[in-house]
């Protein structure tokens, strides 16, 4: 269970709410957008759907910023601290002592819009961005969709509002063209011409089936003063350090 | 003076590190690695404070950057020597072994070349823990039952994987559908995998429905010719005591022979079917001697995404048949057209919109080779016997999400329009609710449907279970 919730919640992470795309203009035009967010803090909560049909609740407080830094506070089940930052991914149990660290690459933590514009900016050798039509949603509806194709042949399909304003939907695919992962957008709440979705459904295959969540955010504050320091995370010798890839 | 020699050979976990050091200490000036790809962060390799440098360090500092390596599931991992130059400058040699190549056997060729990259890919560093978690993700998202790799030092150091995957073998599935003409039937199938091809046993028989009744037996195989092409071939036989019209019974031995060569893009394929028909017919009015038959080919389009959806309320399947061919109860060329599609639209994070619809067409006139017009999605007359030579039924149905990925309940509505003989065209409308209960690999369909066109407003009650195992 605890893997599950580690990997989803990983995933979730590195590919938070964020954002957006239109034909390759209108890709442009949010990505400018979204380079005025600076920041964004809030409560959440995410309700944690297994396979073997069990379920979680988790509730905290979040905050992250442009920059890809990201912090959480849970309260409840119980304390636990998630810290992701240039250094890695910091997983932290103050009442156990017990810290979680996985220190991936820069890279792996880059967020979705930050990833967006480099392949946008750089494209080319090792990632190429295609727009592949207009594509119902809902009934009457059609969404700009783009496709990411990545060197390893696997790929990341992104579904556009009409207007270009937001993301609606997140696949990756394998390989294959089979889904490993869906995320779905909604609840928007716009702030200074910026949508932010303030609910996330996430579906992730798992070696022990898929593994659904709800992401919930509410007290959304975009552009507030957060110190960079929120970010830091300091490794204590107190700590019992395990490496979070393990779990 | 300095000496080069072997210093050590350390077995660890089947690795061996040869370090071929000096013995002078010497002031450090510079470290180069060699062969060094940046998977393992060596920023925090500490070199000595004092700045100088000798074999013991050398030794030390090898054996501490593979211990990180290993740490980080490099296993294969080892330092080819170290040299601690008189001028400085120390080097390490690394043999990050890389894979050199994956051989995969136990798949059809165009299923190996797929899943070679997902193993590892070649020219990347070997790592047990990324390759334990990649053979997990394929027998999860491919249904192998077993992966055996085998992991190989050649001869320049880098690694050969050979793969031995088993597909799963055995995969029962089992269904249970109520049927307004034959009652509940019951549908066990058994599908094996094998390198040449995949086999689909299946058996159903129907019980509880006083006059007609439907038992067979089906065998189909899939033979895979190239990456997107294959042979699908078999038959499906049945025994039946059938109604000829409200009154009157028939009953019939069948064999139903079918082959299609078909080719695919992507999720879209197209194919060349030839089918047949063999009837022994008893008590049917319009059969002399009690065998008719008839031989049909034309083309087939076929879309189904199951499988590649990560949530089952996305899939979509779309099916068009167009076929020509003769009977022995009719003259002339004889034309079926057969179509299905279901397209579902997301409305809201709970709600669904899911069109249905049925589409058939025959040029024949003969009661044998037409289609009863009430079934799941004009269901509203159990006891309406009709067989028509054009049906289309469209529906839609709005599932809402009561539980995530577990319980769904909504309504549904259907129209259909179809043609009787000696009646002309006539139209049917129901209105229902259903109930959809899907825990993992198990899916219970019910579902209460009213014919709102007809004065009796009769409720009939429609389940449907399946699973696989």
């Amino acid at each position: 269970m605890k893997k599950n919730i580690f990997s989803l919640l990983f995933i979730f992470i590195f590919s938070i709410p964020l954002f957006p795309g239109e034909k390759l203009d209108l890709m442009e035009s949010i990505i400018k957008n979204y380079a005025q967010f600076n920041s964004i803090s809030g409560s959440i909560e995410q309700h944690i759907f297994n396979p073997d049909g069990s379920y979680h609740r988790l509730s905290g407080d979040y905050a992250a910023s442009g920059s890809g830094l990201l912090r959480i506070d849970y309260y409840s089940p119980s304390r636990q601290t998630v810290v992701s930052n240039s250094e890695g991914l910091f997983w932290y149990y103050p009442d156990r002592d017990i810290l979680f660290v996985s220190k991936s690459g820069s890279s792996k933590n880059e967020s979705l819009p930050a990833f967006i514009k480099r392949i946008s900016e750089k494209g080319g050798d090792n990632i190429s961005l295609k727009y592949e039509g207009r594509f119902f949603y809902g009934f009457f509806r059609r969404a700009h969709v783009y496709r990411i194709n990545l060197k390893n042949k696997t790929g990341i399909r992104v579904w556009v509002e009409p207007e270009g304003r937001y993301i609606l939907r997140k696949y990756v695919l394998d390989s294959a063209g089979r889904e490993i992962v869906k995320e779905l957008y909604s609840d928007y709440i716009e702030s200074d011409g910026i949508y932010i979705p303030s609910v996330i459904e996430l579906h992730v295959r798992t070696a022990s089936g898929t593994v659904r969540t709800l992401t919930e955010y509410t007290n959304l504050r975009v552009n507030n003063v957060i110190k960079d320091s929120l970010f830091d995370f300091r490794i204590k010798s107190s700590m019992d350090v395990r490496s979070l890839d393990d779990n | 003076m300095t000496i080069r020699f072997i210093l050590n050979i350390i077995i660890c976990a089947s690795l061996i590190f040869i370090y071929a050091v000096t013995l002078d200490a010497v002031e450090l000036k510079e470290v180069k690695y060699y062969g060094y790809s940046g998977v393992v962060d060596l920023k925090d390799i500490y070199f000595p404070a004092d700045q100088e440098i000798t074999d013991e360090t050398a030794k030390r500092i090898s054996a501490e950057i593979t211990r990180k390596y290993h740490e980080r599931g490099y296993r294969a991992f080892y330092i080819e020597r170290v040299l601690v130059k008189s001028d400085g400058v120390v080097e390490f040699y690394f043999n990050e072994s890389a894979v050199s190549h994956v051989i995969v056997s136990g798949l059809p060729g165009n299923e190996s070349d797929r899943i070679k990259g997902e193993l590892l890919k070649k020219g990347e560093p070997y790592n047990e823990e990324i390759l334990k978690k990649n053979i997990t993700a394929l027998k999860s998202n491919y249904g192998y039952s077993n992966i055996h790799v085998n992991v190989e030092r050649e001869a320049d150091g880098r690694i050969l994987l050979r793969a031995e995957i088993v597909k799963r073998r055995k995969r029962l599935n089992f269904s249970v559908q109520g049927d307004a003409i034959y009652g509940t039937i019951p549908h066990v199938s058994w599908q094996g995998d094998y390198e040449w091809g995949n086999l689909i046993f299946g058996f159903y028989s129907s019980f509880n429905q006083r006059s007609a009744d439907i038992s067979g037996i089906s065998l189909f195989i899939d033979f895979p010719l190239s990456v997107s092409t294959g042979v699908l071939t078999g038959f499906n036989s049945q025994w039946r005591s059938d109604y000829y019209d409200e009154t009157g019974i028939f009953s019939d031995r069948s064999i139903f022979p079918e082959i299609a060569l078909y080719s695919m893009s992507g999720l879209l394929g197209r194919a060349v079917v030839a089918k047949g028909e063999y009837y022994r017919l008893y008590d049917y009015p319009e059969s002399e001697d009690g065998i008719e038959y008839s031989g049909f080919s034309g083309l087939r389009f076929f879309y189904n995404d199951r499988g590649y959806r990560i949530d089952r309320r996305d899939e979509r399947n779309v099916n068009f048949e167009i076929i020509a061919g003769k009977n022995s109860l009719e003259d002339g060329l004889q034309i079926r057209i057969e179509s299905d599609l279901l397209l579902p639209f997301r409305l809201s994070r709970r709600g669904d919109l899911v069109l249905k619809n049925s589409f058939f067409l025959t040029s024949e006139k003969e009661r044998l080779f037409q289609r009863y017009v009430f079934n799941y999605q004009l269901p509203g007359r159990s006891d309406d016997y009709l067989t028509s030579d054009f049906r289309n039924s469209s529906g839609v149905e709005i599932p809402l999400e009561i539980y995530p990925s577990l319980l769904y309940i909504g309504p549904l509505f259907y129209y259909g329009i179809f043609r009787v003989e000696g009646r002309g065209y006539e139209s049917s409308r129901s209105a229902g609710l259903f109930i959809s209960v899907a825990p993992q690999g198990i899916s219970l369909n019910f579902a209460y449907v009213y014919d709102i066109s007809w004065d009796m407003k009769d409720g009939v009650f429609l389940f449907s279970m399946s699973g696989a195992f």
